[in-house]
């Protein structure tokens, strides 16, 4: 997760059937496999769903390779729109791009 | 079958939560004419933060009989969150008439002040408490500093959104219809007559949820005591005519879209009986979740919901009555779980009980419960004699 913190955004693939996944397990969603292989994404995406609220703009973005995940965006954004990941605090955040 | 119900719901509670709870059973043992000691069976559920504070009891349900004096043969223990409540009664007649127990009480609620007070929900109490974890991956799943549920159920308006071209003024006219409902419900903490443009012009929260839009959670317990028919209770004597329930225990973005809820699923064997319901008590915690609920359980078509909303008179007085009191918007959210209100609500209409919004001639009603975090459970039951 070193990668992370570096606003990069790793994910698992699965040797079996293919599936791109985010959130951490030891097998696949998808076909159950154990064959899994950590990688980085590209850092680019489009926003799948936002809201603005108090603290900010957080959204579901849909990566190019397929998995979705919630991340914070630090611009207005529309869904649909390309974002792409920079380091944050801690963490990834999205701009336009 | 129910054999009595009681309800005990304030902005705050001054006293302790077994204290609320205590005052909130003996009315529901009072309607069904049984006292502590022929309870024999007990049903609880639980969020972190709503019982005095604390993020969690040690074994939950021993404490909570201990206290109350219950000498139980049955204990089990539900976490679906606002579905919770439905799923108990269902497991409830389903222990007694097994014969695992005679008089089994359902406990859902508590005192939400505290985590209130600290300005988070439940579903966020890691960001009032110190070393809570809420995932075994919060590094990459706690990355945004979200005001989750509201910013969840916001995600979702925004999709429903842009996928149906739902409106806010579609979403507002739900929060303007339960309120008038709410007029006739003397337990409701709202009862202002409320416009579309009241709605439209409140404080926006979460785009696109405005505060009108979004449960007040309060203090407050549901108690519901289930038994075998035959005892003195004055109740109709109801049973469960169906029920079902569908988890759903992937995160929102891993599903293939976020404006389904598992209620497609859990209310699938009720779709031949949607003609014979009376009234609809559906989840409520938001605009949105109604919704959603609409589409999901097969009033409308997936995507129609907004339209439904808008054109149908669902008060009370309309052909399709839901959320008959007014809902949790109106009432509050008991410890950030509707589930309650929404079944007592539904035996309310059933017993005639109904006062000023007494649907006529109740015999069937469907209540929908959503609940969990990221609106993971659907539990769906169906009431009648
Ligand atoms: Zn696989």
């Amino acid at each position: 997760m070193e990668s992370f913190k570096e606003g990069k955004i790793p994910y698992l693939h699965c040797l079996d059937c293919g599936y791109n996944f985010f959130y951490p397990r030891d097998r696949c969603p998808r076909c159950h496999g154990g064959k899994l292989e950590s990688r980085l994404s590209s850092g680019r995406g489009v926003i799948f769903s936002y809201t603005e609220f108090q603290g900010g703009i957080y959204a579901i973005v849909e990566m190019e390779e397929g998995f979705r995940l919630y991340a914070n965006v630090r611009e207005k954004v529309r869904i649909g729109d390309r974002v792409v990941a920079v380091p944050g605090k801690g963490r990834p955040e999205f701009v336009k791009g | 079958m129910i054999l009595g119900f009681g309800s005990t719901v304030q902005k705050t509670y001054p006293g302790t939560t077994f204290e609320l709870l205590s005052s909130t059973l003996d009315k529901a043992l009072e309607m069904a004419h049984l006292d502590r000691g022929k309870i024999d069976g007990l049903i609880a559920t639980f969020l972190p933060g709503t019982f005095d504070g604390n993020l969690a009891l040690h074994f939950y349900t021993g404490q909570l009989a201990q206290y109350l004096g219950i000498r139980p043969r049955f204990l089990d223990y539900v976490d679906f969150g606002g579905a919770s409540a439905l799923a108990m009664l269902y497991r409830a007649e389903k222990a007694i008439s097994a014969g695992d127990a005679d008089n089994v009480v359902i406990i859902v609620g508590g005192k939400a002040s505290p985590v209130r007070e600290r300005k988070v929900t439940a579903d966020s109490v890691d960001r009032a408490y110190q070393g809570i974890r809420l995932t075994p991956f919060d590094e990459v799943f706690r990355v945004y500093d979200d005001l989750n549920p509201v910013t969840d159920y916001a995600l979702v308006a925004t999709r429903h959104s842009h996928l149906f071209g739902t409106t806010d003024e579609q979403r507002a006219s739900i929060a303007v219809k339960q309120r008038f409902n709410a007029q006739g419900n003397p337990k409701a903490m709202y009862k202002d007559p409320l416009r579309l443009e009241d709605v439209l012009s409140s404080r926006m929260v979460s785009t696109p949820l405005r505060l009108l839009e979004i449960v007040y959670p309060v203090d407050g317990f549901h108690v519901f005591v289930v038994g075998k028919s035959g005892g003195k209770s004055d109740l109709r004597p109801l049973s469960v005519k169906y029920f079902g329930e569908a988890h759903w225990p992937e995160m929102p973005p891993e599903l293939p879209d976020i404006v389904s809820t598992p209620a497609v699923e859990s209310s699938k064997g009720a779709r031949p009986l949607l003609e014979k319901m009376d009234c609809f008590e559906l989840y409520d915690s938001f605009t949105i979740t109604v919704l959603l609920q609409i589409e999901d359980i097969g009033l409308a078509e997936k995507g129609k919901g907004g339209r439904f909303a808008q054109d149908v008179n669902f008060t009370y007085q309309g052909e399709i009555p839901i959320n008959t009191g007014g809902g949790s918007l109106n009432v509050g959210q008991p410890a950030y779980m509707s589930g309650g209100v929404i079944l007592e609500e539904a035996l309310i209409q059933l017993n005639a009980m109904g006062e000023g919004r007494q649907v006529k001639g109740v015999d069937m009603v469907l209540v929908n419960g959503i609940g969990g975090w990221n609106r993971a459970h659907s539990t769906t039951l169906v009431l009648g004699e």
